[in-house]
Formats: C-alpha cells, structure tokens, sequence
C-alpha cells in the first residue's frame, strides 16, 4: 500500500468526523509522514509505524470519546440518507446510466466499425490497384489502367489514415470510459 | 505499564519535552522515544488535548513546499509539569514506605 491508499482509506473513515478535526488529522499524518520521509524511512516502513488506517481510527476514536459519540449520531442519520441514497441509485441507473452507457458504447462500436471498414477500404484499393496494372499489363487502355490504379492507391491511403485516426479514437474513448469507471468504483467502493 | 498511568505520564512527557523551545511532532516522537514507547497514533490525541485544555499553543511555518505545526508551552502547560512532580514526589515517598514495609516484613519471617 501507498501512502497515498493509507490517506485515502483513512479519509473514507473519517467521514464521520467534523470536518475540522477530520482535517486536522489528515494534516497530522501528512506532516508526519514528510518529516520520517526526509528522515530517510520508506513508505512501508512508515505505514508499518503508522498501523493500518482502521487501527490509527480505533485508537483516535478511543482517546476521543466526544468525538466517538458525535460521530454514532451521525452514523444513525446517515442510515435514512443511505436508503435515500440507494433509491436515487436505482432510478439514476435505469433512466440515465443505462441509457448513457449504450450511447457510449454505442459510439465506441461505430468508431471500431470505421476503424475495421477503413482496413477493408485499403485492402480494397491494393485489389483494384494490382487489377488495374494486371490489365494494363494484358494490354487494356493505358489511360483508363492508370485511372483505375490511381483510385485504388488513393482508397489504400485514404484508408490506412482513416483506419489509423478511427483506432485512435477508438482506443481514446475506450481508455476514457475504463478510467471513468474505474475512478468511480475506487471513489465510492 | 498500566495504561491510564501512561496516559498521564505521556502527556507530561509532551509537556517536558517542548518546555525549553517548541517542536513538533516528529521531533517530539523521536525525543521520547528513548524514554516511553509512543506512536503517531497516540501523540495525536495528546497534542489535541493539551491544545484543547490551553497547555499548548500552536503556530504553523511553511518548511520545504509543505506546513509544519509547532507545538509551545503556555503557563498552564508548565503549571501541570509542576504538578506532576509534586505528584511525583508524593508517590516516591508512599512508595519508598511499601518498598520498607515489604523488605521489613520479609525480613521478621
């Protein structure tokens, strides 16, 4: 574990705290930890010192009865906001998150399909560029041949760029939604 | 150690420890460190409870890009110093007569 995880996970605890003292603390552990750094101590054997964050909030709560019992009221109000909570859930989910998510994957999938014709695009313009110097070798119109080949080498271009600039984006978008779901499940896991 | 009688004494170790110049928190754990064992998990509700009950006051300095708190004794703080080894000395004396007791009652037998 990071520090960085050790402060998350202890903020995520201390939410019950007044936001005043909750910072205090935060503030404390971060001035500790930057002093043992300069000090020379690693991040794992600083946390080794600092215990896990479930036990530096055990030990805070227990020298801190005012707190503690603050901190129940909150708890049983925060019961009656979770089920309000989890009911916004459920409707945000069925009327906005899985409408959303099929537009977004929706736009993925036209962007993988645009990457995948703009392949078969460029394939294509190697088939009638090859057909077309196959004909003038076989003595067909010189001018309609090269005609033909210079369609076929511009569809190759014309697709590598775009097979190329819809893998991109392709990839951009799906590296967006991964990090946004994943920031999410991290934030309030 | 019984743990409440460490609790008083971890707070007069603070006390003592930034009496002659104020300090902060890493430099007091490592101060006491020789003398008592104390993590950064207990100092933390000391230093609020010594500033809470005004024996210490609080300035913060800005020390390499990030804050740092210092911790000064006030009047009040060096008054429970006083205290303590009044307290002290008191219990020495009560001590010393048990440790007597002890060894005289040993040797009648």
């Amino acid at each position: 574990m990071t520090y960085r995880q050790w402060e998350w996970e202890m903020k995520c605890l201390l939410r019950g705290f007044p936001r005043n003292e909750a910072r205090s603390i935060i503030a404390y552990y971060q001035e500790i930890y930057g002093d043992k750094k300069e000090a020379g101590f690693s991040d794992s054997e600083i946390l080794l010192e600092f215990g896990t964050p479930e036990e530096c909030y055990e030990k805070i709560q227990n020298e801190n009865p005012e707190i503690a019992q603050s901190c129940k009221i909150e708890k049983r109000q925060d019961i009656g906001l979770l089920a309000l909570k989890i009911i916004g859930i459920i409707f945000l989910a069925v009327f906005v998150l899985i409408p959303l998510g099929s537009i977004v994957l929706g736009v993925v999938a036209i962007f993988a399909a645009a990457c995948v014709g703009s392949g078969v695009l460029s394939i294509g313009g190697i088939v009638v560029a090859g057909w077309s110097m196959a004909m003038l070798i076989s003595g067909a119109t010189f001018a309609s041949s090269m005609a033909t080949f210079g369609m076929g080498i511009a569809m190759v271009g014309a697709g590598a760029l775009f097979s190329v600039a819809f893998f991109l984006l392709t990839k951009y978008v799906a590296v967006v939604i991964y990090k946004c779901v994943t920031y999410f499940i991290y934030k309030y896991r | 150690m019984d743990a409440q009688l460490k609790k008083g004494l971890l707070e007069v170790c603070v006390l003592s420890a930034i009496e002659k110049q104020e300090s902060y928190g890493y430099k007091i754990i490592s101060e006491l460190a020789p003398y008592i064992e104390i993590s950064e998990s207990t100092l933390y509700p000391i230093l609020r409870r010594l500033e809470t009950s005004g024996a210490v006051t609080t300035r913060s300095v800005e020390h390499n890009g990030r804050l740092r708190k210092y911790f000064k004794i006030t009047n009040n703080g060096k008054t429970k110093i006083s205290e303590f080894i009044d307290t002290i000395e008191e219990f020495e004396r009560i001590s010393n007569y048990i440790v007597r007791e002890r060894k005289n009652g040993g040797g009648k037998k």
